[in-house]
């Protein structure tokens, strides 16, 4: 019997079959018409999908517009739209950034031109060509017209699935189609992973024409991993279905990328002086988020690098003194005592201390501490309270 | 299946999504976690919201007064989504003193959404017959409306009691800030403790 001669088996007319589907994709790929950049201004035809998406983007925009967590400060405000625009001038009036005030590294863009610029990301940024990098990244999102182009994608691929299906469930080998739909999802996260790669690039560009250090980018992917790892949390999902490049790969990828540059603007002292009056509230939502190792790490880091010694040291304390863990409260007192020691020291870390020293039953060292932050904030929130602490027949009058 | 039953049973799994509420008779005493009770002077809607009791008139959304039945150590004020595994709930530790409950439900609030928030006003105040704490607070929510709310409150026998009124600034905290302060002064301690 000759291999010809013999009744195809299943896995043969799968095998054909696979075979005329990847060429068929192969051949339908190409038929994709390739999308030009979003020129500046330009909005898209009424009627078209673009349009649609657009539309719904309006809307997300619109809720966004009054949430309570948007950054209303205009200094902070012009200072990121004036980056943008020193990046991008042709592009920058097309772009409106909400910056929101949730304690997690991300940005996001929108296909209509909302980008959302988050304050946990704004807070490890170490200099302001990071920054730059991050907003450069997202504008590349919305120029390539990436959320169309991924939107493309999907129904392409998905369309690709459903045929493949039906064809192999009429020839008797449904687990072709179940292997189509595996390799489909998987395709559909690479080419949001390219997207990403592709942003990385395309921002990298941007920061050097801008004049900023290229070398910049790659430490805030490491900065991020070495977070992580510090805190034991994966970087990422698997691979296979991440929408995104391993934070480590992209540090690689723009090192590599940025090799052959010079050192240029990093505009840190700048950076650290528009965020300083918000740092306080930055600190405390990230510790609001209750991710203890990886603000630890965090405070370490910013410690190292020199910024707002004593604020950083006082919420350092917060952390271990809301952690309350074996060893916390001394931890915390060294922090609350660093902080007191800085000429930022917030007066609360007067307090603080004063309250370990009460739960302590300690009251006469709770007292000093209690009154200094008194005498230090005659219109404290919690004066009243405080004082109640002093009064005769408290144990720390 | 007949598309009667079908109706019928889809009315069934509607309804059991819904919040169930109950009224709360004006005059009645309520109590809560076996250790305070208090009686209202107007009709309120209640229901349960995880471990707390939320009593309300027009909806939660725009005013509620939450009831603790006594929080534990590292139990918390609400049930809030986690973002990672390694973010940890915000929970009421033992050890807590009246500053630290005032930022407890200020990291609570903002967990489920809400944004600059604002305490102020810290004070002891009397809970029942015994020492307790008071203060104020205001905060957006997410979709931006403004809120304000009161919170008063004592720890007993390592536990958080606290009762915490919120409602929108704007009408609904100035109409029903009476019948809130006149709940507190209705507020007693259960004669066994």
């Amino acid at each position: 019997m000759t291999y010809a001669a013999r009744p195809p088996s299943a896995a043969g007319r799968g095998n054909r079959l696979l075979r005329c589907v990847l060429l068929l994709a192969l051949v339908g790929s190409g038929c994709q018409t390739p999308l030009a950049d979003l020129k500046p201004g330009e909005r898209p035809p009424p009627g078209s999908v673009e349009a649609g998406l657009w539309m719904q983007m309006d809307k997300v925009e619109a809720k966004l517009e009054s949430s309570g967590r948007i950054v209303r400060d205009r200094e902070l405000n012009d200072y990121v739209k004036a980056i943008l625009c020193r990046l991008s001038p042709e592009y920058c009036e097309s772009i409106r950034v909400y910056l929101v005030e949730t304690p997690y590294f991300n940005a996001t863009m929108r296909p209509n031109g909302t980008m959302e610029l988050w304050t946990g990301l704004m807070l490890r940024a170490q200099n302001e060509a990071q920054l730059a990098f991050v907003l450069a990244h997202e504008l590349a999102h919305y120029t390539r017209r990436h959320t169309l182009k991924r939107w493309q994608d999907v129904k392409f691929k998905s369309n690709g699935v459903l045929f493949v299906q039906v064809l192999s469930a009429a020839a008797g080998v449904g687990y072709v189609g179940n292997l189509a739909a595996l390799a489909a999802s998987a395709s559909i996260f690479a080419f949001s992973r390219a997207q990403e790669s592709e942003a990385d690039a395309i921002a990298l560009e941007m920061i050097r024409n801008a004049g900023y250090d290229t070398r910049e980018p790659s430490k805030l992917w490491t900065s991020l991993v070495d977070e992580l790892e510090y805190a034991e949390e994966d970087s990422g999902t698997f691979i296979f279905f991440a929408t995104h490049p391993r934070a480590d790969d992209r540090a690689d990828v723009l090192l590599e990328l940025a090799a052959n540059d010079e050192p240029a603007a990093r505009e840190r002292d700048r950076f650290l002086s528009v965020l300083q009056p918000h740092r306080a509230t930055m600190l405390r939502s990230e510790l609001r988020a209750r991710r203890f190792d990886r603000s630890e790490w965090l405070f370490g880091r910013l410690l190292e690098a020199g910024v707002a010694t004593g604020e950083v040291e006082f919420y350092r304390g917060e952390l271990y003194r809301t952690r309350g863990e074996e060893g916390d409260e001394a931890l915390a007192l060294q922090a609350y005592g660093e902080a007191l020691r800085s000429e930022d020291c917030p007066p609360d870390a007067y307090r603080a201390i004063g309250l370990i020293y009460r739960s302590r039953a300690e009251h006469g060292r709770a007292r000093e501490f209690f009154e200094r932050y008194l005498e230090l904030v005659p219109d404290a929130v919690d004066r009243k309270m405080i004082e109640s602490y002093l009064e005769p027949g408290e144990p720390s009058s | 299946m007949n598309s009667r039953s079908l109706a019928i049973l889809c009315s069934t799994f509607l309804l059991s999504a819904c919040q169930a509420y109950s009224l709360v008779e004006p005059g009645s005493r309520n109590e809560f976690g076996g250790f305070y009770s208090v009686s209202p002077d107007i009709a309120w809607s209640r229901a349960e919201q995880g471990e707390l009791e939320v009593w309300t008139v027009d909806g939660p959304a725009l005013e509620a007064v939450r009831f603790t039945n006594g929080l534990e150590d590292g139990e918390p004020l609400f049930d809030t989504p986690r973002a990672s595994d390694s973010q940890e709930p915000v929970v009421f530790r033992a050890f807590m003193s009246e500053p630290d409950i005032m930022t407890l439900v200020a990291d609570s609030l903002s967990r489920l959404g809400a944004g600059q928030l604002e305490t102020r006003d810290l004070e002891p105040t009397r809970f029942g017959d015994r020492a307790g704490f008071r203060f104020s607070l205001s905060f957006l929510t997410e979709r931006g409306l403004a809120m304000q709310g009161t919170a008063v409150g004592t720890i007993a026998d390592e536990k958080l009691f606290l009762i915490l009124y919120s409602a929108a600034s704007s009408y609904y905290y100035a109409k029903y800030e009476p019948h809130v302060e006149q709940l507190i002064d209705s507020l007693q301690i259960s004669p066994e403790l």
